[in-house]
Order: structure tokens, then sequence, then C-alpha cells
């Protein structure tokens, strides 16, 4: 979903907003986001080349477990067996000696078959109902190691993005990794998605329901959204203790940031100021954990005054969060997070002012066995406009509730059937809206 | 606009040229990687057994297909060392008493189903060594981890390896492989490792 988020923020020249027109399009953002199912993402080029299940790596694609959290921050290597008193092997004595080819470096066809029912109501306006049978999504991915090396690579080609053919190359990055397995560090370069190999499963934009949680993909009033693949470096560190009883990880990232528009600043900007993006993570075996978050930007944002002129401005945007999971008896995972926004604010009279918001989440994933898992989430985002411009605190309320099956040994195929209701006002007109969206979808991983 | 059409089409058949030429094989791949061959008994397993194998059945699917375990034939040690690296995984949910009894089916299965295996191949096919060790590849179950002629697990193809490798290389990559190799050493009786070796001799 951030992809097609980006490619339609990238579509878009910056253009003068005013203040109902503003309401507008982030109702319509909303419509969009809650409208197509989420991306698949899952390679199963490593299923193939370790001769696992998806299920290795996942509780059900595209939900990362523990071992393929770790899978990425070893620079796409398994995890070896780290018992009590044994050497700890070097990323480069754990190396893959299988021979590189095509099948076990590529996967072509991670694509989703959906349909789904919406009606949404707005103040002042009709209700709309749609609904759509549509291939939502298309994705190629190219993603492995370099034979006898610490690099590491991976690329996503985004062929269909929301049910429309729209070519996009939305993650490009090389790495390198190194160190032991018990100590190990990474760097990498190039689009990366913000989230990707980062932050324990709570802090995942992946979950079992179609859509993530709300705080990660509400665009704010000053066109921010927390989920991107921005261009630029990360390093991490990580910290395994023997079977992998407790790991400490910690991330930290520069990215140019992004345009006016939301959209992600890929080439050359004029604007110099960069992102800053951290994460400290404790995972506590099995499959539970907390992550600390913190995200600092600052970017352009278009305005509108009382004589209806554009203007520019550069709010400071700021995000702190903590997420945190429990599962009980391999069975019952037990999720939240809550993060608080704090951007700066130009009001159309001039004035400045603060977006504030507390947003949060709760759910519930139920593995009723394996491979079938019921959810249910609350989403819960509280959000203002300071200052006398301000139309007060205002509340937005979600919940879903939604069911995954894999159809296949392996796990490559699952499907999902998902209903959610949400109710609320924007923070900067109070218009109030509500959405109810039935989705379904099939989604293939080969 | 045109160029942007064109570059669109252009795009979707080199896609579709990709996912048919290669993502079809790559997906059969996968589709019979984890499909499992080898079935159970269990009806004729001992009470007590059977719980351990609903255990094994439970805990290893978790990650793999039951033919990686169900193929190889291990000595009661190497099953243990096995069984104690997989709980060392990350991925790994099994408390000790889980390991224990995984590692009572595989005993189970081993002197019994495995056992029986070996004995049929070693009785009833009296062929040309490279005939038998062509036989107890499979009761080995060599297959869960390689391939020949596409047959097995292709991670690890064995096609040409008798161009490469001596007799004592192979027998020592059987019995003694490499620190770090996937592979773990086989226990296996010099007359079933003489016909092994002879037959994979034979793969050029």
């Amino acid at each position: 979903m951030a992809h097609l988020h980006s490619r339609l923020r990238a579509d878009k020249e910056p253009v003068v907003i005013s203040k109902n027109r503003h309401i507008s399009l982030l109702l319509a953002v909303g419509f969009v986001l809650l409208l197509f199912p989420n991306r698949s993402e899952a390679l199963p080029q490593f299923s193939r080349r370790y001769n696992v299940k998806c299920s290795a790596c996942h509780t059900i694609v595209p939900v990362l477990n523990e071992q393929g959290m770790l899978f990425q921050r070893l620079g796409y290597h398994l995890p070896p067996a780290l018992s009590n008193g044994g050497v700890s092997p070097r990323l480069s004595e754990i190396l893959d000696r299988s021979k590189w080819d095509i099948t076990n470096n590529a996967s072509f066809a991670v694509t989703d078959f959906s349909y789904s029912a919406e009606r949404t109501t707005q103040e002042g306006q009709a209700p709309a109902s749609t609904s759509a049978f549509q291939v939502g999504s298309w994705n190629a991915y190219f993603a492995g190691w370099i034979p006898d090396t610490g690099f590491f690579y991976h690329a996503e080609f985004d062929i269909v993005s929301g049910g429309a053919t729209n070519p996009d190359l939305s993650n490009a990055c090389i790495g390198y990794g190194g160190g032991t397995v018990r100590n190990s560090w990474y760097l990498v370069g190039g689009r990366e998605h913000l989230q990707v190999a980062q932050g324990t499963r709570a802090a995942q934009i992946y979950s079992l329901l179609p859509s993530s949680p709300s705080l990660f993909e509400t665009m704010g009033p000053t066109n921010f959204i927390f989920d991107q693949s921005p261009v630029g470096i990360s390093a991490g560190y990580t910290h395994i203790t023997s079977n992998y009883k407790h790991v400490f990880a910690a991330s930290a990232k520069v990215t140019n940031g992004d345009n006016a528009d939301g959209s992600e600043i890929l080439g050359p900007s004029a604007r110099n100021s960069k992102s800053f993006w951290a994460d400290v993570d404790y995972w506590y075996a099995p499959e539970s954990g907390v992550t600390f978050v913190d995200y600092y930007g600052k970017k352009d944002n278009l305005q509108t005054d009382l004589t209806g002129n554009s203007f520019t401005f550069q709010p400071v945007i700021r995000r702190q969060g903590v997420f945190g999971n429990y599962k009980l008896l391999s069975k019952v995972d037990f999720l939240g997070g809550w993060m608080h926004s704090h951007d700066g604010w130009v009001a159309p009279d001039g004035s400045s002012a603060s977006f504030l918001g507390n947003d949060s989440y709760a759910a519930i994933d139920y593995y009723i066995v394996q491979g079938l898992a019921i959810s249910g989430r609350y989403d819960l985002l509280h959000q203002k406009i300071t200052g006398d411009s301000g139309v007060g605190l205002q509340s937005n309320h979600k919940w879903t509730i939604g069911g995954s099956k894999t159809l296949t040994p392996s796990g490559n195929i699952i499907g999902r059937i998902a209903y959610g209701y949400q109710s609320g006002r924007d923070p900067v007109a109070a218009v109030k809206g509500t959405d109810r969206l039935f989705q379904t979808d099939i989604a293939f991983n080969f | 606009m045109k160029t942007q059409l064109s570059i669109r089409i252009l795009s979707g058949v080199f896609s579709l040229a990709i996912v048919l030429s290669t993502g079809t094989g790559a997906a059969h791949g996968q589709f019979t990687q984890n499909r499992d061959t080898i079935k159970i008994d269990t009806a004729g397993l001992p009470p007590e057994i059977h719980k351990d194998f609903r255990v094994f059945q439970a805990k290893c699917n978790e990650c793999h297909g039951l033919d990686t375990s169900l193929k190889p034939s291990l000595s009661a040690a190497q099953w243990a060392s096995e069984v104690k690296r997989m709980q060392a995984m990350a991925s790994a949910q099994f408390n000790d008493r889980d390991a224990d009894q995984i590692l009572k089916f595989l005993r189970y299965d081993e002197e019994h189903r495995k056992a029986a295996a070996r004995a049929a191949v070693s009785a009833d096919f009296g062929g040309s060594p490279e005939a038998i060790g062509k036989q107890q590849f499979e009761s080995y179950g060599c297959s869960a981890c390689h391939s020949v002629a596409g047959v097995g697990n292709t991670s690890s193809a064995l096609d040409g390896i008798g161009s490469k490798r001596t007799a004592a290389e192979l027998r020592k990559a059987v019995t003694s492989p490499a620190s770090g190799s996937a592979m773990p050493p086989m226990d296996v009786p010099a007359k079933d490792l003489d016909n092994l070796v002879a037959y994979l001799l034979a793969l050029k």
C-alpha cells in the first residue's frame, strides 16, 4: 500500500489546496487506502533456496516471525543454530554455498486478486458505494546475496499496484553485513522501505488483516505518512543470545525525506535537510518483543491563505512511538502500539501552530492451527491543530475483523477475508465521515 | 502519451515472458519441495509413539516438509544432535519435552520403517553395485537434500559428481562432511557405502 501510496503521490505535481479541497483530498486518500488491498510482500525465492516453507520466516505471509526478521538483519542468510556454549560463526562462515541461480534469487509473480465492496459517507455529501474485482497487485522481486561475499541486495518492481498497471521500482538497495551471528551489523544504501527488517512485530506495517494499522498509513495534514520508501542509507546492529532467547537490535537511517506533496525525494533536491529515523528493539522468545521508534524530518508544505493564495512553509515532522507484542502459548498474539505526532503547522491566517496526534492500536491474532488465523484490530486516532484556527481534538475510530488461511503446504497461497468500519472527523475541519469496507483476496507468491 | 503506453505494454510483455520462462519452473519447484511423499502408517504405531509422532508432525512441519526428516537415515546420536540443533534455531518453538518426543519418534522410525526399507533393498536387489547404490541413495534419504537428473531436492544437484570427485573424496563427503557443511555425517555400513560411492562415481 505504501508503494501504491507513494506512486499516487509521485504522480502529482504540488497543487494549491484550499481548505475544503484539503479535506476532500484527505478523505480521498483515506478512501484509496481502504479500497485497495494491501501489498503482497513475500520473497518466495528464499523458500526455494533453503528448502523450507514460508512459515519458517512468516507466521502467515506477509507477517514475519522472529526468524524472518533476523533473516533480513543477517543479510538474507538463515540464522543458524545458536546453542549454549556454542561458538558464534562469522556471517561469512554461514554464507550459503548453494548454486546461485535465478529461481533462488527472484520471484516474478507475487500478486493478489481481490474483491472489495465499500460504502462511504461524508457530511454534506451523498453516500457513495463501490465494489470491484481486481488484480490488486503484481510485484516482482530480485533479492539475494552475492556469492562468496557479505553483500546482499533487494529490488522490488511493481507492475500492478492498487489495480492499475503502473511499473515502478519501489525498492532498490544493496547492503553489506559483517560480524558474527551473535553480534552482527549491516549497512544498506538505496531506496528502501522504511520498516523492512526493523522493528518487532507490532511495529511492522504488515498485518494478517489486509490493511495496516491506521497510524502507519494515515496521511497527516502536513502530507506526511510514516510508511514510505525513501532513498538514503541505513545501518543496524543486532545482538543475539543463545537459543535466540533474547535479541537486542538498533537501527538508524538518514534519507532524503519527502516533497511537499508527500512523495519521496528520489534524486537531487533543492531542499537539503534530511530525515532521520531510528529504532531500538528487544525480542523475547518465543515471538514477543517491544520497539521504540523515533523520526525527525523537515519538509516543504503547501498551504492556502485567507485570500486564496498559496504559500510554502517548512514544518518539522516528529514521530515517537512504542510498540509491543506478546505471543501466548504460540497461539494468541497480542499486539499494540502508540505513536505521538508533533508537526509544525501554519494556519491560513498565517499564525503558527502545531499538528498533534496521539494514535494507537490494539490487535489480537489467534492462530487456530498452523496456517489458519482469525484477527481483530481497533485503531484510534486522536488528532488536533493547536491555536485559534484549530477545530479542537478530533477522533477517528476503526475496527476490523478478519481471517487468513494458507491454501498450500508451502504456505505460498493465502486467502483472506476482512470487514472494517471507520468513523470519525478529520483534524483540520472536523468533517465527519464513515467507511464500511468488505475485502476478500487471494494472494499468490511464486 | 504514446511513449508511456508503449513502455507499459513492453514492460507487461517482458514481465509475462519472464514469468512464463522462469517463474513457472520456480513455482513448480516450490510446490514440490514441501509436498510430503512419505506417508506414516499411524494406525500401526504403538500408542506412545503415536503421541510422539503428533508432536513431530506439529513442530517440524512448521518450517519444512516432513519428508526432510523422514527421508534421511541417521544414527541415534546423529538424530539427537540434529534435534538439538533444530531446537537452537530462531524459529524453533519446542521445549525439551517436545524435543524428547520428537527424538523418540525419529528413533522408532529409524529402527522400524527405514530399517525395513534398507533391508528390502539389500535382500531383493541383486544387481550391480551402481544399481544397488541407486536404490540405497533413496533408502538413505539422500534425495531429501540432493537431486539426480532433476529428481529430488534440486538445490544441491549431484549430476556429474562422478567426474569431479574421487572415490575417496566421496567416501569422506558421506561419512565426514566438511565442517560448516549442512550435511550431517552419515552412519553407513561399509558395504552400503561401497555401493553408494559406486553409484555416485557413475554419475558422469
